[in-house]
């Protein structure tokens, strides 16, 4: 394991932790009268989109085009949860004038694999790396091996930590 | 890291007054035609010495060096055969040197199936020591071809019985200006026309015989070595990828990608640690598999949600009845494929008391507990 490799890990661990820790002590957020099911369905996505946003942060050092692609998603992503099912109406004004364009885009492409150029498996790798759509070859594989080396770094990390949650049971 | 084993392969034989980058740009063109993705370092050095080998036109007699433009060609044809064949064409001198060289591009060729990649380097540098140590009479005018510091120096081998796949020896050397390219004809024109060339020693980007040498194609060239260099580093990170083909290297990459991404997802499902949270991933029947132990429980539970699966668990329990009766070892196996392991009823219900907390309902979460515990046994006694 390279030094860049740890100094990640430990970025990464430091950030979830303190991301998990914030999920887990009562705030207004979580107080929700919605069905058992349904919370631990959003609780779990909480989670997944933390440990997202916490990696994409703690990677952003070397400057890649993933993890602001990760960030945007996350953000929207979080902001579709809070304000339930109508996340077209309700558009904050930080994001008004960039969500105005995009919806006229939008009205263009109806679907969202339209955005992606379709070149076969490129076209995949482009579809599961954030960000992909836009890039060219050459720098798609170069986020996807930075992509897949902080994946598997996300992946040894919440293993870990969920076998601490699990043993201390 | 691979652009240095290069060039201190390279190093190792060359004078100073060659130009490491047009070289890197030859060493590139060897690997393009290749056309899959061997170890760089592995096919380095048979590059390097292939080059001293065929950059002997300006000193070397020209009969040892078409002698070698044969022996080496011949090994490439006859790929299937045996090292033998090679000797028998017996232009050489030196009889050991052909056994030799035939066996240096018998492992080159082999060496991109092998994964064993030192190995394989450790092999070619030993041959390529020997060939150079042995056979006094051509490798000392090589050494001297190639101390004079033109790496441009094309000898040609343009015959005309040279397949495509052949280009191998003379897209190495290939010509830089296209006017050498367009005579494929004598030798000793060529070489004095070769020996001119070389005295110019331009640092320009070798073009590959028959390809112009205009901007566009070799910006294309550029690109795609570039895509080449990024597949191959991205070879080291996946696991598996011991293919040669970028079409099934890409679907490795792809599944890899997918299979990640689908472990943060079930991981994020098991990690929620409060009371009651876990309750719901796992079904109403006891055992069946918690968050953890294998992608497919987690999916199947996580999506069967509140659905009652008992009648799977009683189907799993009697197909594991049935195993249990043949073989021990495969109803073991059948449970680890799921996830589940067998612990005797004793020390589950110590396990259970043991950590169940008061104020917790009893049941469902005592079940959850065994499940997580019995799966969380078999995924950590299968880990390596």
């Amino acid at each position: 394991m390279s030094a860049t490799t740890q100094q990640l890990e430990r970025n990464f661990t430091h950030r979830f932790l303190t991301s998990l820790r914030r999920m887990n002590s009562p705030d207004s957020k979580t107080t929700t009268t919605h069905a058992a099911g349904l919370v631990i369905r959003r609780r779990s996505l909480r989670i997944k989109r933390a440990a997202y946003s916490s990696m994409a942060r703690a990677a952003a050092g070397s400057h890649r085009a993933w993890t602001r692609a990760v960030l945007s998603r996350t953000r929207s992503q979080r902001r579709r949860q809070q304000h339930g099912v109508r996340p077209n109406y309700i558009i904050p004004p930080s994001q008004r004038r960039k969500s105005v364009k995009r919806a006229a885009k939008l009205k263009k492409k109806t679907k969202k694999k339209s955005v992606v150029r379709r070149l076969g498996r490129a076209g995949k790798l482009r579809e599961l790396v954030p960000g992909g759509s836009r890039m060219e070859m050459g720098q798609l594989l170069e986020e996807t091996a930075h992509y897949v080396q902080c994946l598997a770094v996300q992946v040894r990390v919440m293993q870990a930590v969920a076998d601490h949650f699990s043993s201390s049971m | 890291m691979q652009p240095c084993s290069r060039e201190m392969a390279a190093g190792g034989l060359n004078s100073p007054t060659t130009t490491p980058p047009s070289h890197q740009f030859q060493l590139h063109d060897l690997h393009q035609i290749h056309g899959h993705f061997d170890h760089p370092s592995s096919a380095a050095a048979a590059d390097d010495f292939l080059d001293q080998f065929l950059s002997s036109a300006a000193s070397s007699p020209w009969s040892s060096a078409a002698a070698a433009a044969d022996l080496i060609k011949s090994p490439w044809a006859d790929l299937a055969d045996d090292d033998n064949v090679a000797a028998g064409n017996g232009f050489f001198d030196d009889p050991s040197a052909v056994s030799l060289a035939a066996k240096l591009r018998h492992h080159q060729i082999n060496g991109g199936n092998n994964t064993n990649g030192n190995h394989n380097n450790n092999n070619k540098m030993m041959l390529q020591q020997q060939l150079l140590m042995a056979g006094d009479g051509a490798p000392a005018p090589l050494f001297n071809g190639f101390g004079s510091g033109s790496i441009q120096s094309p000898p040609h081998f343009h015959h005309p019985t040279m397949q495509p796949g052949q280009s191998f020896s003379a897209g190495g050397v290939g010509p830089t200006a296209s006017a050498a390219a367009a005579s494929p004809g004598k030798a000793q024109p060529q070489a004095s026309g070769s020996a001119a060339t070389a005295s110019q020693g331009k640092p320009r980007v070798r073009a590959r015989r028959g390809q112009a040498t205009d901007p566009h194609s070799i910006a294309e060239r550029l690109r795609r070595e570039r895509i080449a260099e990024r597949m191959k580093s991205l070879q080291e990170l996946v696991p598996n990828a011991n293919k040669t083909d970028k079409a099934s290297m890409l679907d490795e990459i792809i599944d890899y990608v997918k299979f990640l991404q689908l472990q943060v997802k079930v991981l994020s499902m098991s990690r929620l640690g409060g009371a009651g949270a876990v309750a719901p991933l796992v079904t109403t029947a006891p055992s069946e598999g918690g968050g953890g132990g294998g992608s497919n429980n987690a999916t199947a539970a996580a999506n069967g949600g509140s659905s009652a699966n008992e009648s799977s668990m009683t189907m799993t329990e009697h197909q594991v009845a049935k195993l249990m009766e043949e073989d021990m070892g495969s109803a073991m196996q059948y449970l680890q494929g799921k996830g589940l392991c067998l612990m005797p009823i004793s020390l589950a219900t110590a396990i259970s008391t043991a950590t169940c907390r008061p104020g917790q309902p009893s049941s469902p979460n005592m079940s959850v507990l065994t499940g997580d515990v019995a799966v969380k046994d078999s995924t950590s006694a299968t880990k390596p």
